[in-house]
């Protein structure tokens, strides 16, 4: 059922935020590019297993996120300890990336998918196959955290 | 902050790559020679055996087919007539949409083209890339699809366009190594009277120092007729940064009131006056709705069962008033709608955040609709939750067929039937789309 021009159309019309997801899961921009294109070549392999186009967008993205958690696993075992590449940046901006960096698997993946793809609750309930109320805590959760770590 | 910590990224992606990985080979152009030898013997074909236009199209330079043909698909149709309802007035192609036709096939897209009541033409080529020109003003125009490898320049990956210059005999893709390749092209007979091109660039001139710079034409004797460059500069930003904003920049003006005759109507803490001159003007009172998108629907040919919808991102919107384009009234309905979208089951119900209606025709399209959506919401969250109760929705075994349905409040029955876990029938799609 899912047309691969529809596809193709996600894909033009939404790469950056798709990327910008990624890179925040991965840490490295090439990983994520990598991520992005593994994941919607996937998608094209498996489009007739998608019963429904209006689930397309919730399983590409579902799609996105694996594969980038899974090159952040590559990434780790490949380069024992070394974390996000990071450049030179403010203190404030080191330690928020620290403090996001700590956050607990789910809370940072909701955060993610909030700020930077803008997805609705109810959207990233479906790509994380968690109920909708499940989001709402794991994100006010994780603003709690952050807003501590910011006061400390 | 957290916008700060990962920067909106720059780049468009790489599309072709992600068919290669995922084993969708796409047919790369020959090197020149083969493509002189693949044309003469497909000449021969040609000459003794059958017209096989459409599979020859790649491989020959310049292509005359006559407007004729198979008309195009509805989906096609209505894209050319949707692109001047919503366009603001006076701005819309004006496509004549019922005749446009299916002329050929390049690079696997058939190509579709429909006359302007202008004299000009609007073109797709099917899910790639297309446009109108009701002014032919340019011998050649060109998109160009952009790409970006790793930081690196923009580079094209794709080229799409239209030719006016009748004369062209040639069409070529010219390289920054100074290499060219000559691209195929179709080219329609009055009144259309214009040439269209689409071309994936291969990946050896995805390169900087041999990427694409220029589209040209050449006529019989090998003159270059006309010449489309592309323009590489770009104003550098860092990653993340938008452009500042001209200093020229001016708020647009605000909109006029709408014009007699007035359509009015309220729900749920909204009002709507719909003005003649195609001029809606929105008051919403309702806190819940502060920031809900604003839109107008409209019955009309291309769009009898669901409606063509203008709309607006309430944040697109200054001030109170939205331009409805050639959708001028008298329109059938306005609704405002929360940008959430609904999940089954929607606690806050299927209908959209204020729904006003000032035909009976959209009163019935409002209620059917929220019906529609229910069963079919609930049919998208069953596939997932099995054990999903079926609240509110009719469920009856009818042989090897399951047969879920709902009823609307105007007393039209939506239904599901399923045989063997698979939809084999179903209402519920132009009101609430794809199950």
């Amino acid at each position: 059922m899912g047309d691969a021009a529809a596809i193709e159309d996600l894909y033009r019309r939404q790469y950056r935020r798709f990327l910008r997801v990624a890179i925040a899961v991965v840490g490295s921009p090439d990983a994520a590019a990598d991520a992005v294109q593994e994941a919607f070549a996937r998608a094209l392999r498996e489009r007739h297993s998608l019963r429904s186009e209006d689930a397309l967008s919730a399983w590409i993205w579902r799609m996105v996120m694996n594969a980038a958690i899974d090159q952040q696993r590559r990434a780790r075992r490949e380069v024992p300890g070394d974390g996000p590449e990071t450049a030179v940046e403010p203190d404030e901006l080191g330690d928020l990336r620290q403090a996001v960096a700590a956050l607990p698997d789910r809370q940072r993946h909701t955060l993610f998918l909030r700020h930077y793809a803008d997805l609705s609750y109810d959207e990233i309930a479906e790509v994380l196959g968690v109920a909708r109320g499940t989001v709402a805590a794991a994100l006010h959760a994780a603003h709690e955290t952050l807003r501590a770590e910011a006061v400390a | 902050m957290l916008e700060q910590l990962v920067p909106v990224p720059d780049g468009f992606g790489d599309w072709d790559d992600v068919l290669q990985r995922a084993g969708i080979v796409k047919r790369s152009a020959p090197p020149r020679k083969v493509v002189v030898a693949a044309a003469v013997g497909v000449l021969l074909v040609v000459l003794f055996a059958t017209p096989a236009f459409g599979v020859l199209l790649d491989l020959i330079g310049r292509t005359d087919v006559p407007f004729a043909g198979k008309a195009a698909p509805t989906r096609v149709q209505r894209s050319f007539f949707d692109m001047t309802v919503g366009a603001p007035r006076g701005m819309g192609p004006q496509a004549i949409a019922a005749q446009t036709r299916r002329v050929g096939v390049l690079g696997g897209r058939a190509l579709y083209v429909a006359p302007t009541r202008g004299g000009g033409f609007c073109w797709e080529f099917e899910r790639a890339s297309g446009g109108c020109d009701t002014e032919r003003r340019r011998p050649l125009s060109t998109t160009w699809a952009l790409m970006e490898h790793g930081g690196g320049p923009l580079l094209v990956q794709k080229v799409a366009g239209e030719l006016l210059a009748a004369r062209a005999q040639t069409l070529e893709v010219e390289y920054a190594d100074g290499a060219t390749t000559q691209i195929p092209f179709i080219w329609v007979t009055k009144p259309i009277d214009a040439g269209f091109f689409l071309y994936a660039i291969p990946a050896a001139h995805r390169r900087g120092a041999a990427r694409a710079v220029a589209v040209e034409a050449r006529d019989a004797n090998g003159k270059v007729i006309a010449r489309d460059r592309m323009v590489y500069a770009r104003p550098h930003l860092p990653i993340g940064k938008t452009p500042p904003v001209p200093p020229s920049y001016r708020p647009p003006p605000p909109l006029p009131a709408p014009t007699a005759p007035l359509q009015r109507g309220s729900a749920n803490g909204v009002s709507v006056i719909v003005g003649a001159n195609g001029i809606a003007e929105f008051h919403v009172s309702n806190p819940s709705l502060q920031k809900a998108d604003w839109a107008c629907l409209k019955f009309m040919r291309y769009h009898q069962v669901d409606p063509l919808e203008l709309g607006y991102a309430r944040q697109a919107v200054h001030g109170s008033r939205i331009e409805l384009g050639s959708l001028r009234g008298p329109v059938d309905g306005c609704e405002v709608r929360p940008g959430r979208g609904h999940t089954w089951p929607d606690p806050r119900g299927y209908h959209s955040g204020a729904e006003i209606a000032f035909t009976a025709r959209a009163r019935r399209y409002f209620a059917d609709r929220a019906a529609a959506r229910e069963l079919a919401l609930y049919m998208r969250w069953s596939k997932n939750h099995p054990n999903a109760p079926p609240t509110g929705i009719t469920i009856a075994h009818n042989g090897a067929d399951t047969v879920y349905s709902v009823r609307s409040t105007t007393g039209r029955r939506f239904t599901v039937t399923k045989r063997n876990g698979r939809i084999v029938r179903e209402n519920v799609t132009p009101y609430a789309g794809p199950l």
